[in-house]
């Protein structure tokens, strides 16, 4: 049923204009001088012919219409255009014969439908970051939009006070579906809550058969010609906001990331391969009191062969010694020390220069002399034990690691030495003589280098998003 | 349905009054549209004879209120509208509709499509500076009220009222009103244009569907 018509006389022109929102109306335009009504005064004029097509609505809504929304009959008495810098939009005033208002907000990608409401949670406009709280059910809203717009044309009648030129700002925000609005001035914070609808939808309860047109393609704001008579564009303005992601996405989103992230840190650390690439055991002996030490590398004394990978990263060389058991007593300890060196074979005219040299100063070729040192790794084990204050003590120390890098792969020798701390050479029943040593080489997970890459593609990737989602 | 004394009748027509509003300090006529300022015995008419024009039926009110309907709030406690206040502020117009729940009388509000039901407080401390209401303040600590964000401080002038209220209103009074939201409710203080005196009112905010109207076609939202 349409809302009764009052005739109230235009204080511009005299003329009866008809208002439906009866004592409620506080602004009305008149249709036909243009005259903003409001109480006894007229408070602007508007050439309603030349405005009216330049700000046409981009829908096919009209003043006048109704529609069932929501359960209830409600008729369209007035529509304000805003402007922003760069875009405008509308909005219309419905009102049902009950006295309800609701406001539909037009924009490209639909409408929503506004009404006032107080918030639990009020928010101040002003200082609101980039999410609000202000329901008491469901979670944060992100806020989409904030700014000011000018209200540059209006029509039909308003239950508030409106007039071309003023300026409101507002602070938009939404939620799912869920859409808020605060507009605030220094006089007034009004908060308003509605629902995304699609144009279709609100089509079909307008009874409108006409297809949605299709949004006009945004034009730069300084090819607007301000001037023309021209209708504005109706640009890509207040476009439906993307949806907010699903609790299900987040948690995706998030352990993607976290597990970039992990990857990432775990491959900066430089934790190993856990299987080792290469692996020897030696059997440890002992100098016999001996100043020199064993080799252990093999009963010859000679050097193992040893092929290190390419690889642009560190290596790791993990040397264990047997457990050390304690020698018993009221306390005591001993140690033993292991050099484990990297050689790379000379080439043969660098080594017969160093053989012609050592004849020519006319001392002995050493053995080694066809090996170059490229690394070279020292450690030392140990066991100690003691009773203190009545209470047994001990410590071992059986495990080194050691991380180096080489720059050229290949072929290399592994020679390994060892030999009895200084104070326990010469004890014959040295607990040392029963250990072992093994010597592992493990690759670095910088070698193979797919934590570091699938670290930054999966971080990349999540960041990319939320970035997309937020700036645009 | 309200009950009615033989006793007590309007002054002017002498048609029957609601028994339940005896207390009251002026009273609408329905029949015969003329407003009559009681005593506590319920005798004497206006004292200025004036009001009948002053408290003229308010025409063209779209509400899904009017005097004598009746409902339910929150579909439990029932109501019945007694009598209105139509007051205008800058940006448009709301009303007070003055309904009876049990044996208390309450405010409610209807403003742009919201409702609040408010009860008033007395006011036990002395009222802060005017300049401490600012719409974006929050306000603590003050008459044992939660902290409270204002959201409006505005003028509003009564433009007309109807049906039996407990007080007279002076139509064209203006008065200083700040709104705020605390705890979940509304509060609202009325402060007199000279600053005199105040009226605090803490309100609980109703949904359109918690009110039901007698013989109103409901709807959603």
């Amino acid at each position: 049923m349409p809302l009764e018509a009052t005739q109230i006389d235009c204080k511009g022109c005299g003329a009866k204009v008809d208002i439906l929102a009866g004592l409620r109306s506080k602004t009305f335009v008149c249709e036909y001088c243009g005259s903003v009504n409001e109480g006894e005064k007229v408070t602007a004029v508007q050439d309603m012919q030349a405005l009216r097509a330049q700000y046409q609505p981009w829908s096919h809504l009209r003043l006048g219409m109704r529609a069932k929304l929501l359960g209830r009959d409600y008729q369209i008495i007035g529509r304000i255009r805003s402007k922003e810098q760069y875009w405008w939009w509308d909005e219309w005033l419905l009102y049902s014969d009950s006295g309800f208002p609701i406001w539909l907000q037009e924009g490209e990608g639909g409408f929503t439908i506004y009404r006032v409401f107080y918030p639990t949670y009020p928010v101040n406009p002003w200082t609101a970051g980039s999410f609000v709280k202000l329901d008491s059910v469901g979670g944060n809203a992100q806020v989409r939009e904030r700014g000011s717009g000018e209200i540059v044309f209006l029509e039909g009648e308003f239950t508030w006070s409106a007039k071309p030129g003023e300026r409101t700002n507002y602070l938009e925000a939404f939620r799912g579906k869920t859409r808020y609005s605060i507009e605030y001035s220094e006089q007034e914070i009004q908060y308003l809550r509605g629902e995304a609808r699609d144009s279709k939808w609100v089509y079909q309860q307008f009874g409108i058969s006409a297809p949605v047109p299709k949004p006009m393609e945004f034009e730069e704001p300084d090819e607007w010609d301000e001037d023309s008579d021209s209708p504005h564009p109706v640009p890509a303005v207040r476009s439906a906001p993307k949806e907010p992601l699903s609790v299900g996405s987040k948690i995706l989103f998030a352990v993607v990331f976290l597990l970039g992230l992990g990857l990432l840190i775990f491959s900066a650390l430089g934790s190993s391969q856990a299987k080792h690439f290469k692996s020897f055991t030696f059997k440890a002996r002992t100098a016999s009191g001996a100043d020199d030490g064993v080799m252990l590398t093999d009963a010859k004394g000679a050097p193992i062969a040893v092929t290190l990978p390419s690889t642009r990263g560190a290596y790791e060389l993990r040397l264990a010694s047997s457990p050390l058991d304690s020698a018993g007593g009221l306390g005591g300890g001993y140690c033993w020390w292991t050099q484990v060196d990297f050689l790379k074979e000379r080439p043969k005219a660098v080594l017969k220069k160093l053989e012609a040299a050592a004849k020519d100063e006319d001392e002995a070729v050493d053995e080694w002399i066809r090996y170059q040192v490229v690394h070279r790794v020292s450690a030392w084990f140990g066991a100690y034990w003691g009773i203190d204050e009545g209470e047994r003590w001990s410590e071992t120390n059986r495990v080194r690691q050691h991380f180096f890098r080489t720059k050229d792969p290949g072929p290399y020798f592994l020679r390994v030495y060892t030999d009895n701390c200084a104070d326990y050479a010469s004890k014959a029943k040295n607990p040392v003589s029963q250990a072992s040593l093994t010597v592992a080489l493990y690759r670095d997970v910088w070698m193979t280098r797919w934590t570091f890459w699938a670290g930054i593609v999966l971080v990349g990737l999540v960041l990319l998003i939320m970035s997309w989602r937020i700036f645009t | 349905m309200p009950t009615q004394q033989p006793n007590m009748a309007c002054p002017s027509c002498g048609a029957p009054i609601d028994a339940a509003r005896r207390f009251d300090e002026v009273y609408h006529c329905e029949y015969c549209g003329n407003t009559a300022y009681f005593t506590q015995h319920l005798a004497a008419a206006g004292p200025d004879g004036a009001s009948a024009a002053q408290g003229a039926p308010i025409a063209g009110l779209y509400s899904r209120f009017k005097i004598g309907q009746h409902g339910t709030l929150r579909g439990k406690l029932e109501f019945n509208v007694l009598g209105m206040v139509q007051v205008e502020y800058p940006s448009g117009f709301w009303t007070e509709w003055r309904l009876r729940v049990g044996e208390q009388e309450y405010w409610l509000q209807e403003d742009e499509g919201i409702y609040v039901l408010f009860d008033s407080r007395p006011i036990e401390e002395p009222l802060p500076p005017i300049s401490a209401f600012q719409p974006g303040a929050n306000l603590e600590g003050w008459n044992r009220l939660p902290r409270w964000f204002i959201i409006e401080v505005a003028q509003g002038k009564v433009i007309g009222y109807q049906g039996q209220l407990p007080f007279p209103p002076n139509i064209g009074e203006t008065f200083t009103y700040v709104d705020g939201l605390g705890g979940g409710q509304v509060i609202s203080m009325e402060i007199d244009s000279d600053g005199s005196s105040a009226a605090l009112s803490v309100g609980e905010p109703l949904e359109y569907e918690d009110i039901q109207v007698a013989a109103e076609e409901t709807g959603g939202w």
